[in-house]
C-alpha cells in the first residue's frame, strides 16, 4: 500500500519551548502540592 | 550561574543572600520589576531549591524569567536570554525547559555552539517522554533527563541519537514555608541537581566537553564518545585531491581548506588557527591515517576532529580517538533488514544520482522547502560526505523506527550513488536523478530537471 504524506496543520504559536516538570495543565504546582501528574500534554502543531 | 525558567518567588527563597532577577521583554534582557509573588511555587523556585541544597560551593545565582505562566515560550526568546548570558560571561546555565520542533533546531543549535565556544556550560533537560529535544540532544550541552529509581547520577547508555548523557535524581524533598514537599519524577528536577554537580567539579577555563568527561568519571566511565555531527560552527578541512563535495551546501562555515600534500609546510598556520579558536573543528576527508599521525607528530590541540571516508569501515577502535567522530560510506541494507521499512508509517523516498553536487543542491533546496511547508524530512546519504550538509547518518545501533518516532519525522529520503546501487533497496517512491547505465533504474521517473519538493508532495 502507498504511504501518504500526512497533511500538516501549521503552527499556530511560536511557544514550543516548554518546561519539563509534569504538570498537566501548566500551572497546577501552585494551588495543589497534592496534585495528581498525568503525561505532559504534548501538542507541537 | 544562571537559571532561565519562569522567574523566582523571592518570599520562598529567603534562605538565598544574593540572587538578580531579570526577564526578557522584546528581545532584550531587563532587570525585572519587583513583584511580589504572593506564595506562588514558580517552576524556578523549585529549580533552584534543588540546586541550593545539592551544591556544595559558593554561587551566584541570576535568574531570567522566560517562560509565561503557561511554562511556555518561543525558541528566540530563550535564545535572547541565552546570548545575554553569553554576553554577561556566566559559565554555568541551568535549562529545565526545551522543544521538540524541529524547525526550533537550528536557531538552537547555532547559539549553543557559539556558547560553548566560548566556554559556556549548558545543563538541559529532556521532555519527559523521551522525545529528541533541543537544546538537550545537543554534543555542546549536558542532557539530563530524570534516572528511573530515583538514582543520584547515572550514565545513559540507552539511546544513541538521543543525546541524553546523564540521567539524575529528580524526586527530591525540599521545604517551603515549613512544608515538606517531594518533587516529581521529572526531567526538570533532574536537571538542577546535576547542574549543582557540574558548579561542584567546575575550575576555571573548562568547557562543555572536558565536563562531560569529569561526569563521566564520575560515573567510572572514561570518556564519551561523539555520536553525531551537530557541534561545528567553523571548520579547517584537510582533504585529499580526489575527494569532491558541494561546499556551497556545508551547514557550518569553513576557515581554510587544505590539501594533503600542502600540509607540511602550512603546519604552523594551522597550529596558530586553533591556537588562537578560529575554528572549532578539524574535517579530515579522505584516508586520513597520515593526517592523524601528523597532527600527533606536531601537536596541535584540537577541540573536535570529523573524519570522512567513502569506503568501508576498516579503521580499528585504536584510531578512535577522544573528541573524533568517524564517518563511512553508509550501507542502507541494514535498514532493509526485516523489512523495516514496510512496518514504518511514514514514505521513504529513494533517489539514484549521477552527480553528487547536484543532487545535494536540489535535496537541500527540497529539505528547505519541506521545512516551509511544516514537514520533518531527513534526509540520508550514501557519500559520507552527507554529514556536511546536515544530512544524517545511520551508527551501529542505529533503529530506524525508534528516529523516526522520537525526532518526529514525517518522511526520510535517501540517496544513492546509482553507480553503487543496492539491488535490495524498495521505498514507498523510487526516483533517478540522472541518467543511469542500469535499464531498471532508467525507467524510474527523472528528477533532474524537477522541483523535487512539488513532484514528491504531488506523488504522495
Amino acid at each position: 500500500m502507498k504511504k501518504q504524506l500526512k497533511k500538516k496543520v501549521q503552527a499556530t504559536s511560536k511557544q514550543h519551548v516548554m518546561a519539563h516538570c509534569r504538570c498537566v495543565c501548566g500551572c497546577s504546582l501552585n494551588n495543589n502540592l497534592n496534585a495528581s501528574y498525568g503525561k505532559v500534554n504534548y501538542n507541537y502543531i | 550561574m544562571a537559571f532561565l525558567d519562569d522567574g523566582l518567588n523571592m518570599n520562598l527563597l529567603t534562605e538565598l543572600q544574593k540572587v538578580e532577577l531579570y526577564t526578557v521583554k522584546d528581545g532584550k534582557v531587563a532587570v525585572c520589576s519587583a513583584e511580589n509573588k504572593g506564595s506562588e511555587i514558580t517552576h524556578g523556585t523549585i529549580c533552584v531549591k534543588i540546586f541550593v541544597q545539592s551544591v556544595k560551593v559558593k554561587v551566584y545565582i541570576i535568574s531570567i524569567e522566560i517562560l509565561d505562566s503557561k511554562k511556555r515560550c518561543s525558541a528566540d526568546k530563550l535564545v535572547a536570554a541565552l546570548q545575554w548570558v553569553c554576553q554577561m560571561g556566566i559559565k554555568i546555565i541551568n535549562l529545565s525547559l526545551g522543544t521538540s520542533f524541529f524547525q526550533d533546531e537550528m536557531i538552537l543549535r547555532r547559539c549553543v555552539n557559539q556558547l560553548a565556544g566560548e566556554g559556556h556550560i549548558i545543563v538541559a533537560a529532556q521532555n519527559n517522554n523521551s522525545f529528541v529535544t533541543y537544546p538537550a540532544t545537543f554534543t555542546n550541552v549536558i542532557g539530563v533527563s530524570a534516572s528511573p529509581q530515583n538514582q543520584d547520577i547515572l550514565l545513559n547508555t540507552e539511546y544513541k541519537f538521543d543525546g541524553i548523557e546523564l540521567l539524575g535524581k529528580s524526586e527530591h524533598e525540599i521545604e517551603i514555608q515549613g512544608n515538606k514537599i517531594v518533587t516529581q519524577h521529572a526531567s526538570s528536577f533532574a536537571t538542577p541537581y546535576i547542574t549543582a554537580i557540574v558548579s561542584n567539579l567546575y575550575q576555571d577555563g573548562q568547557n562543555v566537553w572536558e565536563m562531560k568527561n569529569k561526569l563521566c568519571l564520575l560515573c567510572g566511565i572514561g570518556h564519551l564518545e561523539l555520536r553525531k555531527f551537530d557541534w561545528c560552527s567553523r571548520a579547517v578541512i584537510i582533504q585529499s585531491r580526489s575527494f569532491s563535495c558541494e561546499d556551497r551546501c556545508f551547514c557550518f562555515e569553513v576557515h581554510q581548506k587544505y590539501f594533503f600534500d600542502e600540509i607540511e609546510w602550512k603546519a604552523e598556520e594551522i597550529k596558530d588557527i586553533f591556537t588562537q579558536k578560529t575554528a572549532d573543528t578539524l574535517i579530515i576527508a579522505g584516508k586520513c591515517e597520515k593526517v592523524n599521525d601528523w597532527i600527533k607528530k606536531e601537536g596541535i590541540s584540537i577541540p573536535y576532529t570529523l573524519m570522512i571516508r567513502d569506503d568501508i569501515r576498516t579503521i580499528s577502535k585504536i584510531f578512535c580517538l577522544e573528541r573524533t567522530y568517524m564517518i563511512f560510506h553508509q550501507d542502507f541494507r541494514k535498514l532493509f533488514i526485516d523489512r523495516a521499512f514496510e512496518n514504518l508509517d511514514i514514505p521513504i523516498i529513494i533517489i539514484y544520482y549521477d552527480n553528487k553536487k547536484e543532487i545535494v543542491r536540489s535535496v537541500v533546496r527540497a529539505n528547505h522547502e519541506f521545512a516551509d511547508n511544516g514537514y520533518h524530512c531527513k534526509i540520508f546519504m550514501d557519500s559520507a560526505a552527507g554529514v556536511l550538509y546536515g544530512f544524517e547518518s545511520c551508527g551501529e545501533a542505529f533503529r530506524i523506527k525508534d528516529y523516526i518516532e522520537f525526532n518526529f519525522v514525517d518522511l526520510i529520503i535517501i540517496l544513492i550513488d546509482m553507480n553503487n546501487k543496492i539491488q535490495e533497496l524498495d521505498g514507498d517512491l523510487n526516483l533517478r536523478y540522472g541518467v543511469s547505465k542500469d535499464f531498471e533504474l532508467n525507467l524510474l521517473p527523472n528528477m533532474e530537471y524537477r522541483n523535487i519538493y512539488e513532484y514528491i508532495e504531488e506523488q504522495l
